[in-house]
């Protein structure tokens, strides 16, 4: 594995982040903008249905991604291993401030 | 002994209720909405309080101690261990708690449909506040009657600059925005007089676009509100 | 050669010009210092502004100072603080450090640093004097529309603004270009990315924060301008724009900005704590994890500061625990110092005492930002004086008290002199009581229900008294303020000479000299340890003494080494400029610029660009071979090149890094387009689209096959063939101008209304920014034919085409990007 391969996993799972918070922000300003379900209907609606199906696909391709650069820490060569496990911690961190970030789409209403 | 504890007690806390008091406390308040946040404002508060006092005491004590003792090897799991409790689980635990109380809070603050909603709507321009209750057609300028103990929904909006509509005993503000309509739910518990002020700065005279929320009790809303009703429209 | 005879021959090489020639200096350390001390003058304006802030809420019903004026005030003082001394002066403070803990002689781009300080003392003093001509902005420091905008503020203030902040925003780009570029480039050979300081960590990440912040605030600003200028209705509802888009893009570059400014404040702490702790930080890693976190997130909080206008409560919670999330890199920080502390034994004095200040008041603004975070905690005490009071704790707490303790800290460094204790003290303690006596109060006023931004109140709120004890609290802070700044002023005269690293730190700085020389490193040292000092003491007097890389200088040139971005390992030499005038030249032209849009008068506006562009084009011209840069020299080295003649080096990582950045403001653009599309109330699609669709694409062709040819040249280039290149690159600009011709047709003939349609104006606003791209690259190119004509690009020198290179594919993107998703998308969705 080339070395530049390390710097983008470093900087992979904030980016996955990033690329899920504009997803869920956007996504969510463009759905109630179509079809905004009313105030009484809760927090389950179909909005948030996707926007919880969004959440946890992002949780679950980051864990993937942190348990496999874990995996690969001792295949590395040894000066490498500090930014695979660098990269590894930053992909558990970023799932779990998706599925932290995400938690509200089960209790509020969308669109209000 | 203990009556004299006990006088001094009521003493100070009533002293420190008259600081928090004020015509435009959120401290003071007078409304659902805003005791649930002047709650989650003392709770905040003293665990706040208790983390800086907290973080101050270690660091102070880590600045007093000469720690060269440790030997390196052991460095490695007691950094991990600093930083995951104090660094991770501290913060966690913390947000945690909040959002537990936060977010339920928000979510009872939302306009929710009930059955004695009344709706008023406030237009704002620089600097005043128009008044208009649709039901009623009557229209008023800074000041606004409620009736008690009614969920008001203020449909708010602005004809120039943005502005705030904001009743601090009352609860939380929202913006007034040319183009689009906010609507805020507030009510009322008392009788009385509660002091509004734009939050949003608009220009020139924003220190003094004030308003008042007049709180009345149902009977003599619905008098206040037969007496306007009955008012020849061209006077006003 | 002897250690003097090298010195003596270094600093013939590496010193500024004497007399005004000094203001052609280049060098990092020259750059560096001036950014501080403009820095600490603007803070001194700052702080007048704010004492006269606080005579003014001193007691209720004042008319000291009427409403127009404090508008004026509190904007000012507000700009001034976070545009004109926050930023600049930590950016200067990173230029002058970058190199030197890095082993490196200078920055890359050592012109920028110039052009970045020029622009940002002019753009400073173009808003300053709007203050002296009693027109300064008045509609705050986030110049919100519609009260920012023509009907509402008529006169100039929010064009000084605008115009202003635009021009000294060249400089935070510049720095974040180019300290990127030096850190991942230019470091000691064997000096690895985890054996960097980690001073340099945090500056990394704030310079790649500034180069993807700071973008959607120059774009928000350019487009206010026009609505202003020209009645481009972008944020005016009545023609389908939305006063909300700019304050998501205020936002999206204002919550980024904040921990732009804390980072390199912790990164001073980071680096002090280990030193007077006698011991390695504990922890680096978990700093590094710490700074990557808090560098992403920061982009996912703006909208905490738009919580009350009426944005969802579910996409608000998003934000509320994205920005209570932040804490937990901010905690980890916290941590990993107090263990260090505890783990090592600790020297007291007054860089430390600073720090110690740091932390109380820091946490404390920290734990306000978490409540502030809380939705419904925010709707009652958003834009009140909570608000300035936690403002304050977080930008006094963690950007002003350690910036006092690094300049304490490196004061030795800048002066070769000490700073006095006594002194000190009285200067800590009473800006740390003032300052606490000032705002711990202002929360409660706050709570009280005081609005911010008002410029006066009735006595009959329970307000006054507060506001008095912290009106008494701000004197007593500004004269302990005024007793440091003293402090430092007298220190140079009358402090105590300093010893060879008097701390006993152990970054590489402390081998520059006390003060420094210009070339800091007479010799560059392998490095491969994160505590050079104390573990090689001996480099103090070998660096200097020529021992190591690098020590010959008969060629004349300014050198340094260029390494590999992750290991470090040696690559090339880079040659850097020298003194130059045509950065100020070319800040002066900008500067008319600026000023022809201030007072509309438009012909001098484009005099004043097309004189910049020209000595823009003169700088580029001196590079690579040319006689004024490196031209070739019988001694050179093959297996060690200089970076021209390579296909790789600072230039085309430049490139890229800026093509980031303006990927960055493009990004931002599309948010704007569909955020108004979806959003704007008053928003109207045409029914087809406007822009001729058989020319775009004709035109688009034209600009993918110019790409792909000067793809090809460059690579053959690579290869070493440069058969028939000058003809090719002539062919290119041919075909580039020829697609230009036809965008510019297609708009042309375009039936814009764009004065009416925000949708018209962003799409008119679309085309200048492609045209402006494809005219760049086409010049450029036809500027490379010259080059090649005049030997200075060739199969010895193939290094120019791959730095414009980039700058082609990037023109190509955009192009098709924007056919698609300003012409092509609304065309399907609306059908
Ligand atoms: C010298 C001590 C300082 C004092 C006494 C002071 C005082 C004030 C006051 C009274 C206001 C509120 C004006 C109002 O809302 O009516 C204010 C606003 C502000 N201050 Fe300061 N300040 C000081 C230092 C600083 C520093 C060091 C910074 C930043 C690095 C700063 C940044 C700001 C900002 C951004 C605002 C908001 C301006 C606005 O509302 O548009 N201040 N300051
Ligand atoms: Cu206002
Ligand atoms: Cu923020």
């Amino acid at each position: 594995m080339t070395r530049s391969h390390w710097m983008v996993h470093l900087v992979g799972g904030l980016t996955l982040w990033c690329l899920w918070f504009v997803l869920l922000y956007g996504g969510l300003g463009i759905m109630c903008s179509v079809a905004s379900p009313p105030l009484a209907a809760g927090q389950w609606t179909w909005i948030n249905g996707v926007l919880l199906i969004l959440t946890l696909a992002f949780t679950v391709l980051l864990v993937t991604l942190a348990r496999w650069c874990w995996y690969r820490q001792e295949t590395e060569p040894s000066e490498l291993q500090v930014y695979v496990r660098l990269s590894s911690a930053l992909y558990g961190m970023s799932a779990f401030a998706v599925l932290a970030v995400g938690l509200p789409v089960g209790v509020l209403p969308p669109c209000a | 002994m203990l009556k004299r504890l006990a006088n001094s007690l009521v003493v100070a806390s009533s002293l420190f209720l008259t600081a928090c008091s004020g015509p435009m406390s959120t401290l003071d308040p007078a409304g659902p909405s805003a005791r649930m946040v002047s709650g989650l404002w003392w709770g905040m508060f003293v665990v706040g309080t208790l983390v800086l006092v907290g973080v101050v005491w270690l660091w102070w004590h880590a600045m007093q101690r000469d720690g060269q003792s440790t030997a390196d090897e052991q460095l490695q799991e007691k950094q991990n261990r600093w930083v995951i409790w104090g660094g991770i689980a501290l913060p966690t635990a913390a947000i945690t708690v909040l959002l537990a109380f936060g977010i339920p809070a928000g979510h009872r603050m939302l306009p929710w449909p009930a059955g004695n909603v009344m709706e008023v709507h406030v237009e704002a321009r620089q600097w005043y506040w128009q008044v208009h209750y649709p039901e009623h057609d009557i229209e008023l300028l800074n000041e606004i009657y409620i009736p008690v103990n009614t969920p008001i929904d203020f449909h708010l909006t602005s004809q120039d600059v943005i502005h705030s509509f904001w009743v601090p005993r009352l609860g939380g503000k929202l913006d007034m925005i040319p183009g689009r309509t906010n609507v805020l739910r507030l009510e009322a518990d008392a009788p009385g007089t509660y002091q509004g002020q734009c939050a949003e700065f608009c220009g020139r005279a924003h220190a003094f676009m004030k308003f008042e929320v007049i709180a009345l009790s149902a009977e003599d809303f619905a008098a206040w509100q037969q007496e306007h009703e009955e008012e020849p429209k061209d006077e006003r | 050669m002897s250690a003097d005879q090298l010195t003596a021959r270094m600093h013939a090489i590496w010193a500024n010009l004497p007399g005004w020639g000094q203001l052609a200096a280049v060098n990092h350390t020259s750059i560096g210092k001036r950014f501080m001390v403009t820095g600490a003058v603007f803070f001194v304006i700052g702080g007048v502004l704010a004492m006269l802030l606080r005579t003014q809420l001193a007691l209720p019903m004042q008319t000291i100072i009427d409403a127009d004026a404090y508008n004026q005030l509190f904007t000012m003082h507000g700009t001034v603080m976070m545009f004109l001394f926050a930023i600049p002066i930590l950016e200067g403070l990173a230029l002058y450090m970058i190199p030197k803990l890095i082993g490196a002689r200078d920055l890359v781009f050592p012109r920028i640093s110039s052009l970045g300080y020029y622009s940002y003392l002019f753009g400073g003093i173009i808003l300053m004097s709007s203050l002296f001509l009693g027109v300064a902005p008045d509609s705050g420091w986030f110049m919100y529309t519609p009260l920012s905008s023509a009907e509402f503020s008529p006169g100039p203030g929010s064009d000084f603004w605008l115009l202003g902040i635009t021009f000294v925003e060249i400089s935070a780009m510049a720095a974040g270009v180019e300290l990127t570029v030096s850190i991942l480039k230019s470091r000691a050979p064997g000096m690895t990315l985890t054996k960097m300081p980690i001073f340099c960590w945090y500056i990394l990440a704030m310079a790649l924060m500034i180069v993807f912040g700071f973008p959607p605030l120059i774009l928000a600003s350019i487009l206010l301008e026009l609505e202003r200028a020209v009645g481009m209705p972008f944020f005016a509802v009545a023609g389908g724009g939305d006063p909300i888009l700019w304050q998501h893009l205020f936002w999206l570059f204002g919550h980024p900005e904040v921990y732009i400014i804390f980072l390199p404040a912790a990164a001073v702490i980071s680096t002090v704590i280990p030193v007077f702790a006698g011991r390695p930080i504990i922890g680096y890693r978990w700093l590094v994890l710490a700074i990557i976190l808090t560098a992403f997130i920061s982009f996912g909080l703006w909208v905490h500061h738009m919580f009350t206008v009426g944005i969802p409560q579910l996409a608000q919670a998003f934000f509320s625990i994205a920005s209570m999330m932040v804490a937990i890199p901010t905690a980890i920080q916290v941590f990993v110092w107090v263990a260090t502390l505890w783990h090592g034994r600790v020297t007291y004095n007054l860089p430390m005492l600073w720090v110690f200040g740091f932390l109380m008041v820091f946490v404390c603004g920290g734990l306000t930002g978490v409540m502030l975070a809380l939705v419904p905690f925010n709707w009652q005490v958003h834009d009140t004086h909570f608000v300035v009071a936690h403002l304050h704790y977080v930008l006094i707490g963690g950007m002003l008290y350690p910036l006092i303790a690094g300049i304490y800290y490196w004061l030795p460094h800048f002066s070769g002199r000490m700073p006095s204790l006594r002194m000190g003290l009285w200067g800590f303690w009473l800006t740390f009581i003032g300052m606490n006596a000032t705002f711990l109060l202002m929360h409660l006023t706050g709570l009280l229900g005081m609005p911010r931004r008002i410029f006066t109140y009735s006595g009959d709120m329970g307000w006054s008294w507060l506001n008095l004890l912290s009106s008494v609290g701000g004197f007593v802070m500004a004269f302990g303020l005024g007793l440091v700044i003293l402090d430092i002023i007298l220190h140079f005269r009358f402090g105590e000479k300093a010893k060879p690293n008097p701390w006993q730190a152990d970054t590489l700085e402390w081998a520059t000299g006390t003060p420094p020389t210009p070339y800091n490193f007479a010799s560059i040292p392998d490095i491969d340890t994160r505590h050079p000092l104390w573990e090689k003491p001996e480099l103090m007097t070998s660096i200097p003494a020529g021992e190591h890389r690098l020590a010959t200088i008969e060629h004349g040139r300014r050198e340094i080494l260029g390494t590999s971005a992750i290991t470090g390992k040696l690559q090339a030499i880079y040659h850097l400029p020298t003194n130059s005038y045509l950065p100020l030249l070319a800040a002066l032209s900008l500067a008319v610029v600026c000023i022809g849009l201030l007072i509309r008068v438009y012909p001098m506006a484009l005099v004043g660009l097309l004189v910049a562009a020209f000595f823009l084009f003169r700088w580029s011209w001196e590079n690579g071979s040319h006689p004024a840069m490196a031209p070739p020299t019988p001694d050179e080295d093959p297996s060690l090149p200089l970076h021209s003649r390579t296909t790789d080096g600072p230039g085309r990582w430049g490139m890229i890094v800026t093509l980031m950045a303006d990927g960055a403001l493009y990004l931002a653009l599309i948010f704007g387009w569909l955020y108004l599309w979806t959003v704007s109330p008053e928003w109207q699609m045409p029914g087809e689209s406007l822009l001729s669709v058989p020319v775009l694409l004709v035109s688009g062709v034209l600009v993918t096959v110019a790409t792909l040819l000067f793809h090809r040249l460059t690579a053959a280039l690579n290869q070493g063939q440069a058969h028939g290149l000058q003809m090719k690159l002539w062919l290119v600009t041919f075909v580039g101008f020829v697609h230009l011709a036809l965008l510019i047709t297609a708009l042309v003939q375009a039936p814009l209304a764009i004065t009416e349609s925000a949708h018209d104006a962003v799409l008119f606003f679309v085309v200048i920014y492609l045209l402006f791209h494809s005219l760049l690259v086409t010049v450029v190119t036809a500027l490379q034919a010259l080059r090649v004509k005049y030997g200075y690009v060739s199969a010895r020198y193939p290094y120019e085409p791959n730095v414009v290179r980039p700058l082609w594919s990037y023109t190509l993107g955009i192009y098709w990007c924007s056919v698609a998703t300003f012409i092509f998308l609304p065309m399907v969705w609306g059908a």
